[in-house]
């Protein structure tokens, strides 16, 4: 994760509202989004840890700092699809993405 | 920047703060900024000239004011003033300015419209449009928008622009011209926000009072957790920048401001600013059903007693207790029955194997049927 471009892509989601994000950590990994918008995430051998941490020192030169909510997940190797957690919308009686 | 750099970048300005007029309409008024002024060589001072359609032998360089609150509005308002800035010059803006802003906090709320409409309304959309929508920055600063709002509302209504402001707790600097400080230095300087126009630099001074939980969040139950010294406040809730109503007029909050919330972590303010009962009775619900999570906390799922008028449907909310903070949430889920089922809807009733906050993720290889690990 040497460029900001690379750690902008191991971002999996962030706050709306908080200057947070969940990231996927470490250096054997792929995270590559298709045109649907769906993130999958490619975990190898050495294995990667998802971490909720502060964005903007993280985007800006790699900085990790815990936000002290979500402890650290270690995700051994293998393929995960990215699922966002969403609620309903009874208006539009549809799901839409949590803000939080 | 080291010291030797800062020295340099001190002595390309003279500071120097400056009285305003005995009969500006500021008369008896607070002063609530002051102004760094520039002196430039005769050459830099032409090309200034040829860069901004005006000569002025001392172009102001840095306005710095109390809050931020107080630079956004001057950064609307300056564009509209550089007319007058070259016939009248700097003094009149800026009394124009102050004098705005002090009757703002004054909670007049009053007096820069009739201004600027009579100097500047013949082309106040298009300047609006080229100047404003430029300069100003990025996240929306949901308290200042509401803010704006109230001011500007009949022309972006009539305009449909949307504007964008500085968050006054991001410290972000931009200085043109001159290297670029870094943070702490800046806060030596005593900056704490700043708005770049083109030829002047806004910049706010620090907060007279921060407060914060024992957590390190900014918090404060019952005024602004955030305050500058115009009086200026930003309202925050364990962390999250909440709106001042909430704090200051509990009892404004209700049942629309829950519904039009979309913001799980500010719902989840107002259930804790009201406490999850009195929450739960503004919602007007009831349980229909509950369990302990894996966790061994306690889940619920709440219909409406009555139907929303509206849609004329039930609506249901899952509560929920988050695993690594033990805060509560509430949930708008699709009409269920069953608590479990019900969680299943918020992750699109797939089986993920990790979950982490709201994200979670599945894994292709080998699905599970629930969680084997949630934080």
């Amino acid at each position: 994760m040497k460029t900001k471009e690379e750690r902008i892509n191991r971002i999996l989601a962030r706050g709306e509202i908080h200057d947070h994000c969940h990231a996927v950590i470490g250096e054997d990994v792929i995270v590559s989004r298709n045109t649907n918008n769906e993130i999958i995430v490619e975990v190898g051998n050495e294995g990667a840890v998802l971490k909720h941490i502060l964005e903007t020192p993280f985007v800006e030169d790699g900085t990790l700092i815990w936000t002290k909510e979500h402890k650290d997940i270690p995700l051994k190797k293998g393929k995960y699809e990215f699922i966002q957690q969403i609620e309903y919308n009874p208006i539009t009686n549809g799901m839409r993405k949590i803000q939080d | 920047m080291n010291k030797e750099e800062l020295s340099d970048f001190y002595e390309k300005f003279v500071f120097e703060e400056r009285s305003l007029p005995k009969d500006s309409i500021l008369k008896g008024k607070k002063l609530t900024g002051r102004v760094i002024l520039r002196y430039g060589t005769e050459a830099e001072l032409y090309k200034g000239a040829q860069e901004n359609g005006y000569y002025s032998r001392m172009e102001p360089e840095i306005l710095i004011l109390k809050s931020p609150m107080a630079c956004q509005l001057a950064a609307f308002i300056l564009p509209f003033l550089k007319t007058e800035i070259k016939e009248h010059g700097w003094h009149f803006c800026q009394c124009v300015i102050m004098g705005h802003l002090c009757e703002h906090w004054d909670g007049k709320e009053k007096g820069i419209w009739p201004i600027i409409e009579k100097y500047c309304f013949n082309d106040f959309e298009r300047r609006l449009i080229d100047r404003v929508s430029n300069f100003v920055s990025y996240k929306i600063w949901e308290e200042v928008w509401h803010d704006i709002k109230k001011i500007i509302g009949r022309y972006l209504r009539r305009s449909g622009i949307n504007l964008y402001f500085y968050d006054g707790i991001n410290f972000e600097y931009n200085f043109k011209n001159v290297p670029e400080p870094k943070s702490q230095e800046l806060l030596d300087l005593g900056v704490a926000d700043m708005i770049r126009l083109p030829s002047l630099t806004i910049v706010s001074e620090f907060p007279i009072r921060i407060l914060k939980n024992e957590h390190g969040q900014l918090h404060c139950s019952n005024n602004s957790a955030v305050e500058w010294s115009d009086g200026f406040g930003l309202f925050y809730w364990n962390g999250i920048k909440v709106p001042r109503e909430w704090i200051i007029n509990k009892e404004t909050i209700d049942k629309r401001t829950v519904l039009s919330e979309p913001n799980i972590e500010r719902r989840r303010c107002i259930m804790e600013i009201l406490g999850a009962e009195k929450y739960f009775e503004l919602l007007n619900v009831v349980c229909i059903d509950d369990s302990i999570d894996e966790h061994g906390n306690p889940i619920k799922l709440y219909r409406t007693k009555e139907k929303e008028p509206k849609i004329e449907e039930y609506l249901f909310y899952l509560f929920v207790v988050d695993p690594s903070t033990k805060r509560e949430y509430s949930i708008s889920v699709p009409p269920s029955y069953d608590v479990y089922w019900a969680k299943a809807s918020t992750f699109d009733y797939k089986k993920i194997e990790v979950r982490h906050g709201d994200v979670g993720l599945l894994n292709l290889e080998s699905p599970f049927s629930s969680p084997r690990i949630e934080t």
